[in-house]
């Protein structure tokens, strides 16, 4: 049975077709779980944020409507309002842990190379949540997605050339950010 | 004294860095498969956590200064 495309999908689901939606639902859940799992840095608020964007979906999908942009770029917006509020509610900007990411091995299994690697990585990405949040949704979508500039750029309503130029200080920014944490851990 | 093993200064460094480490994730399949049924279930009255706690704390702040008011003239009264 072939699957149908996502304007199918979203007319049938506005019309309260559960079915139509689990198809969004599978083909969006990946994508929506990584990015906020980046920006809060840990399972249990990705798995958490996750479900109220896919709710939140659900019970406004009626509202939808097709701009031209595709309709990740309508979940990534419910997604990054949510994380938005996230930080607001609990202030963990400062204290997001960083224990659960992908990366994080037992420290002391590791030679000293390692280690020293394992803390440069941690550094970086410390630094890229002290990000204002479009440049954070940027690399999310550029590293993670893997999308085009493009792609980022109908996600986050700007032009090609804006997206270019918002990486280019984007790197810039962090390089200063990293500069700072390493110039910090001397003192 | 151990050597720095990424090179930061150079935003190819860290471009490629990033290209490294930031790679997807897999969310829990378990996970993946409980909200799926719940989201296929019927349509139920879902209040979000948020929602629903600005309300509520707002009535504990509104309860608190009426409290207070009312035992501060209270305690006036009684002296």
């Amino acid at each position: 049975m072939v699957e149908p495309s996502d304007d199918e999908a979203i007319v049938r689901a506005a019309r309260g077709d559960g079915e139509a939606f689990s198809v969004l639902y599978q083909r969006y859940v990946r994508r929506i779980y990584n990015y906020i799992y980046y920006r809060t840095g840990n399972q249990h608020d990705a798995e958490d944020l996750t479900e109220r964007v896919f709710f939140r979906a659900l019970n406004n999908i009626q509202n939808y409507r097709n701009r031209g942009l595709p309709f990740s770029a309508w979940l990534y917006r419910i997604a990054h309002n949510l994380v938005a509020n996230w930080y607001r509610d609990t202030k963990r900007r400062k204290e997001v842990p960083l224990e659960d990411h992908a990366y994080t091995i037992s420290r002391g299994d590791l030679p000293e190379s390692e280690l020293v690697k394992l803390q440069e990585i941690e550094q970086l990405m410390a630094a890229l949540r002290r990000l204002p949040n479009e440049r954070q949704n940027l690399l999310i979508l550029k590293f993670v997605e893997r999308l085009s500039n493009e792609e980022i750029a109908q996600i986050l309503g700007r032009t090609e050339g804006a997206v270019k130029s918002l990486y280019h200080r984007t790197l810039l920014a962090l390089r200063d950010e990293i500069g700072i944490d390493l110039n910090e851990d001397k003192d | 004294m151990l050597e720095k093993t990424m090179d930061f200064n150079q935003i190819g460094g860290i471009e490629k860095e990033l290209g490294v480490f930031m790679t997807p994730v897999d969310p829990d399949p378990d996970f993946v498969q409980s909200l799926g049924r719940r989201l296929r279930a019927p349509k139920s009255v879902s209040i979000e956590g948020e929602l629903l706690s600005r309300p509520v704390a707002l009535f504990v702040i509104l309860f608190g200064l009426v409290a207070g008011i009312v035992s501060v003239f209270l305690l006036r009264r009684l002296r």
